[in-house]
């Protein structure tokens, strides 16, 4: 527990170091308040620079807080689930090829403790980051265009941050199975928007998927309340993050240190 | 032109010209102080004041050595 503990703690000073604790918030607030911030203005930009010829009357219905909330979590679902992925995919591959990771194994460090102080290190910043980005876009659609009920945005977030958890999840074990930051981020890319995809193709089959999460996220949002198919689902992203978290310490024990 | 700089609801506009800013500013010092990027450190401080929000998250992607 103790070299736990110290481990998280170089996972954070790193972390700061390479001044992640404050760019990806930022990007997050970015995205988030984008979002009202351009739906408000969107009929007067379309006046300026549309080039619309004149006379022209466009009867654009200003978006409700929440559905404006919904387009904040599907940015957030690509172009935040992006950047979290280039962001951690050199978490374990990276420390390997550069040794870093042989010199703290060489110590009496269990594997268990060295991938778990990352899993802990990412789900930090990822939960920070999208706490954050959502609330300050939750006070700009207030600001901007009508106030949503603070319980729904708790909701939400909660619900969504499993899936970003997922995905993260995924990012730390193909980091561990393969070398290559490059490789690392296209295969859990690819996977991530394989499952989205699937799952919005065959939904009714596959209540199951932790893709599903998006879509409850959505739900929680517009009605307040949550499917009944919704346990299914979180269940089986609690199994898959589980499973997946044990399956990368036992490669990981496997794995040459150094390569 | 006045008219036009009235206009913007300053409360509203101001936390984010800052956020810009500060993103744009941890981009340059990191920038400046790392030793070697990948690629040549004018072009990525280029990148970083001319693109908007892209060229800071390009540069911290891509741009620092990771080790």
């Amino acid at each position: 527990m103790i070299q736990w503990i110290v481990l998280y703690r170089k996972e954070m000073t790193e972390m700061a170091r390479n001044y992640k604790i404050l760019w990806i918030p930022i990007v997050f607030i970015l995205l988030g308040v984008m979002q009202p911030v351009s739906s408000y203005y969107m009929p007067e930009i379309l006046d300026n620079f549309g080039g619309l010829p004149e006379g022209t009357i466009l009867d654009m219905p200003t978006p409700t807080g929440e559905e404006v909330l919904m387009q904040v979590i599907s940015n957030y679902g690509m172009l935040g689930v992006l950047i979290l992925v280039l962001s951690a995919m050199g978490v374990v591959s990276a420390e390997r090829q550069s040794g870093v990771a042989g010199m703290v194994m060489i110590k009496p460090v269990p594997y268990s403790s060295y991938i778990l102080s990352k899993w802990a290190g990412l789900l930090t910043i990822t939960l920070i980051s999208l706490f954050i980005g959502y609330v300050a876009s939750w006070y700009y659609t207030s600001l901007l265009i009508e106030t949503v009920a603070f319980e729904r945005i708790f909701q939400s977030v909660v619900i969504y941050s499993i899936w970003l958890v997922f995905v993260v999840t995924l990012t730390l074990f193909f980091s561990t199975i393969m070398k290559g930051n490059g490789s690392v981020a296209f295969v859990t890319i690819f996977v991530v928007f394989a499952i989205s995809t699937v799952t919005s193709i065959l939904g009714k089959y596959m209540t199951w998927s932790p893709a599903k999460m998006t879509e409850h996220t959505g739900q929680v949002l517009l009605s307040g309340e949550l499917d009944s198919s919704f346990l299914l689902a979180f269940i089986t992203t609690i199994a898959i993050i589980i499973v997946v978290l044990i399956s990368s310490i036992q490669i990981f024990k496997q794995k040459e240190l150094l390569e | 032109m006045n008219e036009l700089l009235n206009g913007i609801p300053w409360g509203a506009a101001a936390p984010i010209l800052v956020l810009h800013l500060i993103l744009m500013i941890t981009a340059l010092i990191s920038c400046i102080r790392e030793e070697k990027t990948n690629g040549s450190k004018w072009l990525w401080i280029l990148i970083i004041l001319i693109i908007n929000l892209i060229g800071p998250v390009l540069y911290f992607v891509v741009g620092r050595r990771n080790d």
